[in-house]
């Protein structure tokens, strides 16, 4: 098949769906397909970073924008369902947690079954395309399925690819549900993203993996390319098994500076990602419902005293490295003992006045005095940034309470999509769908086949891993 | 497009109005202050959104601001751009067509039509808003969102004001502009043509105000003003600045704006009908206006007729029978104003009365649409007989028929003339039936239902005709008085004849013969069954007025019981009106 059949299956199918290994060019197909189509298509993807790197492209290509409206499967189906109330029976308009999101795609299906807005569909768009599909949950699957009654579309995805997201929402089994809904008519298989780079090596390699993977056969470490370092991880203690990985990482990280890393750890403990990252200097990735900053706030709540500086101080220890906080409790306790005569400096000040009310504004001003320091470091910097918003926020009057502002800064967070350091640790949960010029993985035996697969191809010039063993078994799911 | 539904509230004297009009043809017909040229505004400014429109107090109900001006007009038969989701698809609405309103969301599975309903606010801050109107989007912003301007363009209806020359011209919004695609003049084009008659101004003017010119230096020294040498009369770039709308149509050097009103309408309805396509909605004010009857009909029968679904929906207002007897009743709506709570309803004229032809009485009395209240009346001799009644009490200081908006007509027959009084009473007119009372309608119930419905009856005393009334029960004078009539009639002979032909115990020789003997009771019986049978009165209606004025007239205090209570009645109906 050639590039302009492939066009054709794509654009003129009624129902299909394409498989799109890593870095093969799904973004570029999708582009041209919308260039390929008759009539308005309507692109759906999963996050505002998808849906930027979509309309980039577009627009790279030069494609007229009255031809394609590129959104999030969210804000459509919310879009859609609270327009029309009285069909989809959505009453809210502002959904703010999964639940309410939950209900916001239910009621979109309901409504797009009702033969209510048929005419108003078939007047919008001429088609759809559907991005990342393996992402999709099970309700956001029968949306489209609904869509799809009245629209031809294409789907795009790798089940390869498919992580199983933070919240216990099961996605669709591909074969069974997502193929007989969207039958295969292509698979990509051109590894662009590391033609690109002069890395054709790797792209090939990378395939081979994904065939043993699909295949359920272990990875051999020993026959790969030379842009794939392993790095055998000994040691007889736990202690010194940790101490020889920060090592490996650290020296794994010796790259040119504007070349970006990124290391990739166990998707379920944030606590030992963020100690890492903090050992080797780079900046953690947070997930959305960031543990460390629920804790922060369950935890600030109701103290008071010496008692409420303890909580400041113990997330400032967790979120950077040079903070000096106990010298800072100290000085605060000769205060409240009346021992202290000299005069205190702003930072002092600040966190005498954390003790003394309930007011959010001094921890504020620690903070962000905090960042001027010399020789301070901060590796959670998303939670860092975060917590300033969030009591930006309420200060400002806009939320009373600092969960609520927490959750709601999150969530923004969520859709605008995240910039990444130069040196980021983050887990394949965090990093899929995104690329980077060098990869470090660790914690690899913890890896389901999903996960080994996003991790070895998230980036296109070197992939090092630091593991007991050369070879790759990963655990069954 | 088409109009599906116009909802008015608080603007000028309507409090409340909603209105779903024809596809077609709307011509509004109704008393002179029952609002009609308010929903013709209505609609001009609520599609038009001219931001430069000013409002002020008088333009709301009461002349109070205190509650906002509302005109919502719902559009249906969009273009299939107008549904798409990244358009206005969000904002549609339903459209029931059959029992005419409006569902809040759209609902095509169920025979509903997707429509938009453009909103006109104006509250006491007299600034307007234009929007999309859903109900469900009430306080958040996606109320704000309102047509682009250039989709605004697309709804923008045209109107034949009275005056109309901007038409005839490539102004904003004309038509003349919009047949020519929105073409704009070049800019550069007009400045060269004023950059041209400047210099042409300049070689002619020499001398035409040189000694003014002359005197201002002079008078300009002793003020300490010193002005040059080149001080001259010339055109003012600002005075002649020419703008597209200054090119006009002209035949020869003479603008088309000078044709007299009548012939500039035409043309202007003529190419409006061709930028239909482009124009959805045409608004008439007073389209009889300047027109000749003949003209009339030429410019009806024109809008009117099918030319390939193009057509422009048609709003219009006219106190013309000649119009009326142009239209169809479906393309006819009665405003009326109910003057305590100033809720305004307009009515299709078309009541489906399935015992009555309704186009019929529109052909036929056209007058009776334009009055206030109608009078049916049985037949020819009742029309006559009120005419000449009206006639004698004008003589006799009473305020005419026309004063109070009453008109006379006929019903054709017993069984006709309630249907015809339902109709008009359906209509909201106020009614009043005026009938012989020797038969009975076929319908025995439907004189009970007219009553309920709030239609005065009149008839004459039980078992009596009008003929049996004039020949027995008011004096021999009267009598004798029809007689001269009847003799001074064209046919006078035949009637003589027929007369003589009844086979009964009187005989007559001649006129002068029955005048001496009309007095007779037998002779009086015989006359009032010989008028009835060969319809002496019915076919000659300036006669039966003529008994009305001079024999009816005089005679009423004559009149006893029932009869006398139908004519204190009748009168008593027209003081009322």
């Amino acid at each position: 098949m050639n590039d302009i059949e492939l066009l054709d299956l794509i654009t003129n199918c009624r129902r299909g769906s394409v498989i799109a290994p890593a870095g093969c060019g799904k973004t570029e197909q999708i582009a041209l397909a919308v260039l390929h189509s008759y009539g308005r298509r309507l692109i759906l993807t999963h996050t505002l970073a998808g849906v930027d790197a979509l309309r980039t492209r577009l627009k790279d290509k030069g494609a007229d924008p009255t031809f394609y409206q590129i959104t999030t499967i969210a804000a459509w189906s919310l879009r859609i369902a609270s327009a029309f109330p009285l069909r989809s029976g959505l009453s809210l308009t502002m959904p703010i947690n999964n639940e309410q999101w939950d209900t916001v795609y239910a009621s979109a299906v309901k409504l797009l079954r009702s033969k209510c807005i048929d005419g108003i569909i078939s007047a919008s768009y001429s088609g759809v395309f559907v991005d990342e599909y393996q992402d999709c949950t099970r309700v956001q699957h029968q949306l489209i399925c609904a869509l799809v009654d009245l629209l031809p579309c294409c789907v795009f995805g790798d089940p390869l690819q498919a992580i199983f997201g933070f919240r216990g929402n099961p996605l669709p089994d591909w074969d069974k549900e997502v193929l007989s809904a969207f039958p295969k008519i292509a698979k990509l298989s051109q590894p662009h993203r590391w033609e690109n780079v002069g890395n054709r090596v790797l792209g090939g390699w990378l395939i081979k993996c994904r065939d043993d993977l699909n295949g359920k056969r272990q990875i051999d470490l020993r026959c790969s390319p030379s842009s794939v370092n392993h790095c055998m991880l000994e040691g007889d203690t736990k202690e010194k098994l940790y101490q020889e990985r920060i090592k490996l990482v650290l020296k794994a990280l010796n790259k040119p500076k504007e070349e970006k890393c990124i290391i990739i750890g166990d998707s379920k403990n944030e606590t030992s990602r963020a100690l890492l990252a903090r050992y080797a200097k780079a900046s953690a990735v947070e997930p959305i419902t960031c543990k460390r900053l629920v804790k922060f706030v369950k935890e600030l709540e109701g103290s008071e005293g010496l008692e409420r500086l303890k909580v400041v101080m113990d997330l400032v220890k967790d979120i950077m490295s040079g903070a000096k906080g106990a010298a800072l409790t100290n000085v605060v306790q000769d205060v409240t003992a009346g021992k202290r005569k000299k005069q205190l400096d702003g930072r002092q000040t600040a966190c005498v006045e954390i003790t003394r009310s309930q007011d959010l504004k001094p921890i504020l001003h620690l903070l962000e005095d905090l960042q001027k320091q010399q020789g301070l470091w901060i590796y959670r910097r998303e939670l860092y940034s975060a917590l300033c918003a969030a009591l930006r926020v309420v200060i400002s009057g806009t939320h009373t309470s600092l969960a609520d502002a927490v959750w709601d800064v999150q969530n923004r967070r969520r859709h605008a999509g995240r910039r990444f350091a130069k040196r980021s640790m983050g887990s394949t949960l965090l990093v899929k769908g995104l690329e980077f010029d060098h990869a470090i993985i660790v914690d690899v035996e913890s890896f389901k086949r999903n996960d080994l697969y996003v991790a070895l191809t998230r980036a296109s010039r070197s992939v090092t891993i630091i593991s007991k063993s050369c070879l790759l078994n990963p655990v069954s799911c | 497009m088409k109009i599906r539904l116009i909802e008015i509230q608080n603007f000028r004297g309507i409090r409340e109005l909603t209105w779903a009009p024809s596809e077609q043809v709307n011509c509004l017909i109704g008393a002179g202050d029952a609002g009609k040229t308010t929903i013709i505004d209505a609609i001009d400014l609520t599609l038009s959104s001219r931001y430069q429109t000013t409002f002020d107090d008088s333009d709301f109900f009461e002349g109070k601001p205190a509650q906002a001006i509302e005109i919502t007009i719902t559009l249906g038969d969009l273009p299939e751009i107008f549904k798409a989701v990244t358009k206005y698809g969000g904002h549609t609405r339903g459209w029931d067509a059959e029992k005419k309103i409006i569902v809040d969301d759209p609902d095509e599975g169920n025979g509903l039509e997707d429509v938009l309903s453009v909103r006109l606010v104006v509250n006491h801050t007299l600034e307007p808003k234009w929007n999309l109107y859903k109900a469900s989007f009430t306080g958040d912003p996606r109320s704000e969102r309102s047509l682009t301007f250039e989709d605004r363009q697309k709804i923008v209806p045209t109107r034949l004001g009275v005056y109309t020359d901007r038409h005839l011209a490539w102004g904003r919004q004309s038509i003349l502009t919009r047949l020519s695609g929105n073409a704009c003049v070049g800019v550069e084009i007009l400045a060269e043509a004023s950059r041209l008659a400047r210099k042409h101004f300049k070689a002619c003017e020499e001398g035409l105000f040189k000694e003014t010119v002359d005197q201002i230096s002079e008078w300009a020294r002793p003020v300490g003003v010193k002005l040059g040498k080149n001080i001259a009369a010339r055109l003012d770039v600002q005075g002649i600045s020419l703008t597209s709308g200054g090119i006009s149509l002209h035949e020869g050097d003479i603008p088309l704006r000078l044709l007299g009103a009548g012939s500039a309408r035409l043309l202007i309805a003529a190419l409006q009908d061709h930028a239909a396509a482009c124009v959805p909605f045409a608004l008439i004010d007073e389209v009889e206006h300047g027109l000749e009857p003949h003209r009339i009909s030429r410019l009806l029968r024109y809008l009117k007729s099918d030319r390939d679904g193009t057509r422009a929906q048609l709003f219009m207002t006219t106190h013309s029978p000649v119009v009326l007897q142009e239209l169809g009743i479906d393309d006819l709506a009665v405003v009326r104003r109910d003057k305590p709570t100033g809720k305004v309803t307009a009515i299709s004229a078309k009541t489906d009365i399935a015992e009555l032809d309704s186009q019929a009485p529109l052909r036929s009395m056209p007058n009776s649409y334009l009055a206030r209240s109608v009078l049916v009346c049985e037949g020819k001799t009742e029309v006559g007989l009120a005419r000449g009644l009206d006639r004698y009490w004008v003589k006799n200081k009473r305020d005419p028929f026309a004063t109070a908006g009453v008109v006379a007509t006929s019903g054709r027959g017993k069984d006709q003339a309630p249907q015809l009084a339902k109709h008009f009473r359906k209509l909201q007119y106020h009614v009043a039936l005026f009938m012989d009372n020797d038969k009975d309608p076929d319908n025995s119930k439907i004189l009970l239902e007219l009553e309920r419905l709030g239609v005065k009856i009149l008839r004459w005393e039980k078992g009596k005709a009008s003929e049996d009334v004039l020949f027995h029960d008011i004096g021999d004078g009267a009598v004798k008085r029809i007689i001269e009539l009847l003799k001074g009639e064209e046919e006078a002979a035949k009637i003589l004849e027929q007369f003589k032909g009844m086979a009964g115990k009187c005989s007559v020789s001649d006129w002068d013969d029955l005048q001496k003997k009309c007095t007779d009771t037998a002779i009086r019986a015989q006359l009032a069954t010989c008028a009835k049978k060969h319809d002496w009165i019915k076919t000659r209606m300036s006669l039966s007025e003529l008994i009305g004025l001079e024999v009816l007239g005089p005679n009423l205090e004559r009149l006893k019981g029932e009869n006398e209570e139908c004519m204190t009645g009748l009168r008593a109906w027209v003081d009322d009106e």
